[in-house]
């Protein structure tokens, strides 16, 4: 029996949901007709119209600006240029002036926001096309950022965030690819590396952001879309450290450090303090695929047979997604018997 | 509408206000969710770690029976070998999820239903191929056996191998092998009876006031599939897109409306069950999410149709899993569509921004609806 009534009112005041509502009903505890009122109770207490009209929203200024680019694309040989910059430019401050008359506070006006900092990439690539200013594409991805840096930070808005962290990620690749050397490995980790460390400092600004009370954070995906892509471009790295001899060099034993680092910091964090299975699931994916390449690379040299060392390797796969699978729910288990601090 | 999403504590009052709940039973309610608390399920995104190990160990185990000369000469001896794993696999997972050992009884549980899984898998490929060469045919007829096995072990192994992973994929393999062989042997408007079947599923699984727990992964493996058989439907059904993906191969074209017509009708029925029944079909809201569908289904690609019905079905009910999806596949529909519209890209780039700005006018006038009004204070 549970006697903590702690327990029971955090309990209480999840939101429902279907799938609770079923196992309810399965387990015997609701009889049909108190089931079906439940789940119509649910449906109808979904705020609908704030989603349909926000979908509308999103889709309809996606839309508007995917024509306005492919308006821009077409690159009319008839319209001068001084109509093409009166155009962008025309839509850019009303973008920016609606944005500042319907307010940061509501959806709209971020939205409107998002829409003219995409519309500086479109004034950017204009002015490329005009003036053939011969600048690399980087610069122009990094210069993008730079220039919308200030509105992203007022916007108050995760999408715009994202965006802005993909612009940057942009600038680095493109960076890597046409300024430096293809004849070493070296700079290609130092990418990765680079690349993670920037998505690390998103997480970490989303956590501290959340803690301090900022609404517009406290949703957890985007901490998951940067966890995500900032152990991808860790784990790569790392994993080529332990199968490729060529990759054998400071840089690339600095970015496996990081990724050690991160993954302590991670489990510590997401464990303890926010406590997040989602979080603690993608560094038990990184530990997996780095685990498993590791393990792999030791058979395959080891055992001439292949067929002995597949065997092998299968049960050593298995013995590693289970040890793992088999972790994350002892904790899982752990972290829903304490209560919420 | 209430600021805060309805809670749980929410639902039991108004059951007990309602007189369908007594204060007992709330009470045996809030024991049974702190209970299901302290030992909760895997959620989904283990059981893709789960899910990912046991592919790579049974692609690991095939290996190693084809490398050990142990794969038998003939197709019937393999279909044997194969069903005499996937049984074995069966009888693991039952056997390991009612092991005992104290402190090690979930990691031994977990290991086992993993190596079950992996085992199983091998298995079932080993089946597959058997069942495929077992007779001597044309290539239709050989993936018509393999559709037909598979839906055949599901329908065996669905009680039997009890894991919700297992089950999920089972069905997901029916699915998968059912439109190969339907696209394979060029009955391209197969695919078309695929869609409503699927569609009816989800719509009657998720729908309905109770889905059974043993349910939910044939339920989701549909959901999954919906989209999936819908993308091919539309690739099949462009000529741009069939060239990107079979280069220098002759565009085969079945017309896209029966899946819009089916699942325009599907995506209705999911508002009338978000309505709270048919009688509400007179409300205004719905009659407006009615016509948008009508014309998105006479006008637009079946994709969105079906992004759209997972969105709201997931939204409905309160499910992130089908929310997911809705949200994953919802783009790439969009995208597909205006990729695919014969036009040039300055006509492209009007009709964009023109769909764009009909979608912000439609919001403006809707918001100032007193249904719209009363839903957004």
């Amino acid at each position: 029996m549970t006697e903590d009534p702690n327990r029971k009112d955090e309990v209480l005041t999840r939101p429902a949901d279907a799938a609770t509502i079923e196992s309810l009903c399965e387990a015997g505890h609701l009889g049909p007709a108190a089931c079906e009122a439940a789940q119509g109770w649910l449906r109808a207490s979904r705020p609908w119209w704030d989603w349909v009209s926000r979908s509308l929203l999103f889709v309809g200024a996606a839309l508007v600006l995917s024509g306005v680019v492919f308006f821009f694309a077409y690159n009319w040989a008839k319209m001068g240029p001084v109509l093409k910059f009166v155009l962008i430019d025309v839509a850019l401050l009303a973008c920016v002036a609606g944005a500042w008359l319907t307010g940061l506070d509501r959806i709209a006006g971020k939205v409107l926001l998002l829409c003219a900092g995409l519309l500086v990439g479109v004034l950017l690539v204009v002015y490329g096309q005009t003036y053939q200013t011969g600048a690399d594409a980087y610069e122009l991805f990094v210069g993008w950022a730079v220039l919308i840096a200030g509105w992203v930070l007022i916007s108050r808005f995760a999408a715009f965030w994202l965006m802005w962290l993909a612009l940057v990620h942009l600038g680095v690749i493109l960076y890597r690819v046409q300024i430096l050397t293809h004849e070493e490995r070296w700079p290609e980790i130092l990418m990765f590396l680079v690349l993670g460390l920037l998505d690390l400092a998103g997480v970490a600004a989303r956590e501290i952001g959340a803690k301090r009370g900022a609404a517009w954070l406290a949703r957890r995906w985007p901490g998951w879309v940067m966890l995500a892509a900032a152990l991808v471009f860790l784990t790569i790295p790392t994993s080529l450290l332990v199968v490729v001899d060529e990759y054998q060099h400071p840089v690339t034993v600095l970015a496996a450090a990081t990724w050690v680092v991160a993954l302590g910091a991670g489990y510590w964090f997401f464990r303890y303090r926010a406590r997040d299975l989602l979080s603690l699931t993608l560094c038990a994916l990184s530990v997996f695929a780095v685990v498993v390449t590791w393990i792999g690379k030791g058979v395959f040299g080891a055992l001439e047979e292949v067929w002995s060392a597949c065997l092998l390797f299968g049960f050593a796969v298995i013995a590693v997604s289970s040890g793992l699978g088999y972790w994350l729910l002892r904790t899982w288990r752990a972290m829903a018997r304490q209560p919420h601090g | 509408m209430a600021d805060r999403p309805m809670t749980l504590g929410d639902v039991l009052e108004r059951l007990q206000a309602g007189g369908l709940l007594d204060a007992q039973g709330a009470d045996g309610i809030a024991e049974e969710l702190c209970l299901s608390r302290e030992a909760p399920s895997a959620p989904w995104f283990v059981k893709v770690l789960f899910a990912l190990g046991a592919c790579v160990a049974a692609a690991s185990f095939f290996v190693f029976l084809a490398c050990a000369g142990l794969f038998p000469k003939s197709a019937g001896a393999l279909l044997v070998m194969g069903l005499v794993l996937v049984a074995g696999a069966a009888a693991l997972r039952f056997v390991s999820g009612h092991v005992s050992v104290a402190q090690l009884s979930l990691a031994v549980s977990v290991f086992g239903a993993q190596l079950a899984l992996a085992v199983s898998v091998a298995g079932h490929a080993m089946a597959l191929v058997g069942a495929a060469g077992v007779v001597e045919g044309p290539w239709g007829d050989m993936l018509a056996r393999v559709a037909l096995a598979s839906l055949i072990l599901c329908i065996v192994l669905y009680p039997l191998h009890r894991d919700a992973l297992h089950r999920f994929l089972s069905c997901l393999l029916v699915a998968a092998a059912t439109t190969v062989w339907l696209v394979a042997s060029e009955r391209y408007h197969g695919l078309h009876v695929l869609v409503l079947l699927e569609a009816v599923a989800i719509g009657v699984f998720f729908t309905r006031w109770r889905l059974p727990q043993v349910l939910r992964p044939m339920a989701y493996a549909l959901a999954c599939c919906l989209p999936l058989t819908v993308l091919l439907v539309i690739c099949i059904n462009s000529a741009t897109l069939w060239g990107i993906l079979w280069p220098g191969e002759k565009a085969v074209l079945t017309p896209a409306w029966p899946s819009s017509a089916v699942l325009a009708l599907w995506l209705i029925w999911l508002y009338l069950w978000a309505a709270g029944g048919v009688a509400r079909w007179r409300q205004e809201a719905v009659l407006v999410a009615m016509v948008v569908t009508v014309a998105l289904g006479a006008f637009t690609s079946p994709g969105i149709l079906a992004g759209g019905g997972l969105l709201v079905l997931g939204f409905g009910r309160r499910d992130s899993r089908l929310l997911g999806l809705g949200l994953a596949f919802f783009p790439v529909f969009l995208v597909i569509y205006y990729y695919n519209l014969d036009l040039d890209l300055a006509t492209k780039s009007y009709v964009l921004a023109g769909s764009g700005g009909i979608l912000l006018v439609v919001r403006a006038l809707l918001g100032w609806r007193p249904w719209a009004r009363e839903g957004a204070s």
